[in-house]
């Protein structure tokens, strides 16, 4: 008793970043409307001060990040091991470059509150990475959703925002539900909402026949969490959403809801505990490799020969995001399969072989600072009139403006997986991942899934060069000097995804070396 | 076709059902109603051996079916209903007929949590919404007419056939289901050493004080304190985002 209660008194220093996010968040939102008056105005220029104190709550946040390492994993409701960490720094980092690219995309008289839910998305976020509790997990999944509402409508109130919002809305709404309903299910088949207790009771029930209990659901939980990572058949909702939202919304929700989904999925599938979880029918892994497989394959040529056919590019860049997930969830796959298998097996495949997680974590930040990078551009690269919207807005960008066209095209060839970029990089750590758990005996299969994964990037190369084409060898149309606006913020941000972006393909141990820590 | 067979108890009122929903579904042209109830009726009839409850107690087998029976209908009904503020007082009637479940299955707390959340706070919402976008008056078509009335039942049924499939795998239904190999042991429990949620089990000196209030406020403000927390993060942020995104007085409405 006295034991559980300390527990609870320690949890709090575990989430501490967290809790430092949400106090700012609770600030802005108390002292937001006394700065604006009845008619909803504000005094021109609040929202550069809104901005800065967005950045010191993050920066003070990752300032006790730093200051607080991964400590050994306890059955209290938090943990704070090297996952934990490891994305607490992604988010806090990129949290940084999203507001800088929300800057100027609110109003004065709403920035406020727009900021707050930006910093409480990405509370939630690490929320999420640090939950050792169903029911912790599913509020920190609602503490990313429901501010996401709020940020896609409140920069613009025109129609196709609010069409993006609602569709977004109802289907998130839809994908919790969905989420509940697998999470009840695992509590009905061990009686538990602690993670660490069901991972336990899994591998006291080795020796037991499968459950159809924790296979409902897995299936569940795959295809709420699917919704979050644009899997494919889920991802329907993504190019209305992303054309009809805030650029800067769109660059959130192209990047921040696949952190959350997919490190929901590590938490609930692959255990802290490698090494009893072997061939344990109990465990969701039977249940979610196959279905993972396939979803990962359709996720994959759906959204590279979706995004062929598009001529807007912001639906593009969504099909794009979609693609991305796919090759995330190769990782993850191979990741999951590696944990199932004997250790005797394993003793086969060579020690340096990649881990497919370890692939998926350093592919998700490569992904976040190259279309991060690529939203940055486009936000940089508008008109005063007129948002970029179809390909004719980037014609000749490399005549009026060649350094936005160049620093465009060094993400895009990221994006497309092209040297010397992080982009390739991360698709040949999760190509060599897949393909080295396909040489362990009756793995074939994914071997075929490394196959499909480079079929895959070479198509989605074709619409990326596209896009480079347009903007070098095309005339420009209408485009004047005069009506550029100068995005300072989005430049900064799109600079430092610059950097993340050639500098991870220079000094990828950087971020490997952390990594591997996460996965013995 | 031994599957077929070992499962028609499964497949034949899952079936019957379905097109019985399908039947009864508005539509543009005029069906017998009778048709569609009598198959549903039929279906309920033969599914109704499945989910038995253990023999036994006889005032508790008859509520069973009294609540079991008003849940299965009322959610026909709220299905089929061409009047959306009907449907939201059938569901109401299959919340409050669920809550019966729940409290012949001894969880008194989740009944009233239910009643409370569900019956008090959601239906009326939803009646306030359905009202408030109904204020013309005018019988629009778009709520009258499912769109995609085939697709939407076929779908929702190969749901419930895989759920029912499922459970009656996990052999936990009752004796008379096809499952030859039931086996003893269907839950695992976390082994007894770990304790995960500790505040949330009963006290050592009295194992039957599980229900208790006590033990309810120990675990919500005790394992679950944290989740209760974040929990009022989330309702803040979204009471204070209703306001921010209702349009002000003085730029009128949306």
């Amino acid at each position: 008793m006295n034991a559980a209660i300390q527990q609870l008194n320690n949890a709090f220093s575990l989430i501490a970043p967290e809790a430092v996010l949400l106090a700012a968040v609770c600030l802005i939102f108390f002292a937001a409307p006394f700065l604006v008056n009845e008619r909803g105005e504000a005094p021109v220029g609040l929202r550069h001060r809104w901005g800065c104190l967005s950045l010191l709550a993050l920066l003070l946040a990752s300032c006790v990040w730093w200051q607080s390492p991964p400590v050994t994993r306890t059955l209290g409701p938090f943990v704070l091991d090297e996952l934990t960490w490891y994305i607490r720094g992604l988010t806090l980092t990129f949290g940084a470059i999203l507001v800088l690219l929300h800057w100027n995309q609110a109003d004065d008289a709403r920035s406020a509150e727009s900021h707050a839910c930006l910093l409480a998305i990405l509370a939630g976020v690490n929320l999420i990475a640090a939950s050792n509790d169903l029911v912790g997990l599913f509020v920190a999944l609602e503490l990313v959703s429901i501010p996401t509402y709020l940020f896609l409508l409140l920069p613009r109130r025109d129609a196709p925002a609010q069409e993006a919002t609602l569709k977004y809305f109802l289907l998130s709404i839809f994908s919790s539900a969905i989420v509940l309903f697998g999470m009840s299910y695992l509590y009905g088949a061990t009686g538990t909402t602690n993670l660490s207790g069901i991972h336990a009771a899994f591998s006291a029930a080795s020796d037991h026949r499968a459950n159809p209990l924790v296979a409902v659901a897995t299936v569940m939980l795959i295809a709420g969490l699917g919704f979050r990572l644009t899997a494919v058949p889920f991802h329907f909702y993504a190019p209305d959403v992303f054309q009809g939202a805030p650029t800067s919304a769109a660059a959130m929700l192209s990047f921040v809801p696949k952190i959350a989904g997919f490190v929901a999925l590590l938490r609930l599938m692959v255990p802290a505990t490698g090494a009893e979880q072997a061939m344990n029918p109990w465990t969701m892994t039977p249940a979610a490799i196959p279905l993972l497989w396939w979803l990962a394959v359709a996720t994959m040529f759906v959204g590279n020969l979706m995004a062929l056919m598009q001529t807007d590019i912001r639906r593009l860049l969504a099909y794009s995001s979609v693609s991305h997930a796919g090759y995330m969830m190769v990782g993850l796959i191979v990741g999951m399969a590696h944990e199932h298998q004997k250790a005797d097996v394993l003793a086969t495949v060579s020690p340096n072989s990649v881990s497919g997680i370890g692939a998926m974590l350093f592919y998700l930040a490569v992904y976040g600072a190259m279309t991060l990078g690529t939203f940055a551009v486009l936000i940089a690269a508008a008109r005063t009139d007129k948002r970029i919207e179809s390909f004719d807005d980037l014609s000749g960008l490399s005549r009026t403006r060649p350094a936005m066209a160049l620093l465009l095209a060094i993400f895009l060839f990221s994006l497309a997986g092209l040297p010397p970029t992080a982009g390739f990089l991360g698709k040949l750590n999760l190509f060599f991942a897949a393909w080295s758990q396909g040489t362990v005996e009756g793995q074939e299969s994914y071997k075929w899934l490394a196959v499909i994964l480079a079929i895959n990037a070479a198509l989605g190369a074709w619409y990326y060069l596209k896009i480079i084409g347009v903007m070098f060898l095309r005339e420009p149309i209408n485009r004047s000097q005069q009506d550029t606006v100068i995005e300072t913020p989005s430049l900064i941000a799109a600079g430092l995804c610059l950097v993340g972006t050639l500098g991870l393909f220079f000094l990828p141990g950087w971020l490997w070396v952390p990594i591997q820590s996460i996965m013995p | 076709m031994d599957w077929s067979k070992e499962n028609e108890l499964l497949v034949i009122p899952l079936l019957l059902g379905c097109f019985a929903v399908w039947w009864l579904m508005p539509s543009a042209k005029k069906r017998p109603r009778i048709v569609g109830v009598l198959a549903g009726l039929a279906a309920c009839i033969m599914i109704q051996g499945m989910l038995l409850p253990q023999a036994g107690d006889y005032i508790r087998s008859v509520l069973f079916f009294v609540f079991a029976a008003a849940a299965v209908i009322s959610a026909g009904l709220m299905i089929t209903d061409r009047n959306p503020v009907y449907s939201a007082l059938w569901f109401a009637l299959v919340t409050l007929s669920v809550c019966g479940l729940f409290l012949l299955n001894a969880a008194p707390f989740l009944s009233a949590a239910t009643i409370i959340v569900y019956a008090g706070a959601i239906i009326v919402t939803f009646l306030f919404v359905i009202m408030l976008a109904q204020q013309a008056g005018t019988a629009t078509s778009y709520d009258q007419q499912p769109i995609q009335p085939l697709m939407a039942t076929v779908v929702g049924f190969i749901l419930l056939g895989v759920l029912l499939f499922t459970l009656q795998e996990w052999g936990a239904i009752d004796g008379t289901s096809t499952n030859e190999h039931a086996e003893p042991r269907q839950f695992i429990a976390v082994p007894a050493e770990i304790q995960p949620n500790p505040l949330s089990q009963a006290p050592h000196d009295n194992p039957h004080e599980i229900g208790s209030l006590r033990v309810l406020g120990r675990s919500l403000f005790g394992d679950y304190l944290f989740a209760v927390e974040i929990a009022g993060t989330v309702l803040l942020i979204a009471t204070i985002g209703a306001i921010a995104i209702a349009p002000r007085r003085a730029q009128g409405t949306l």
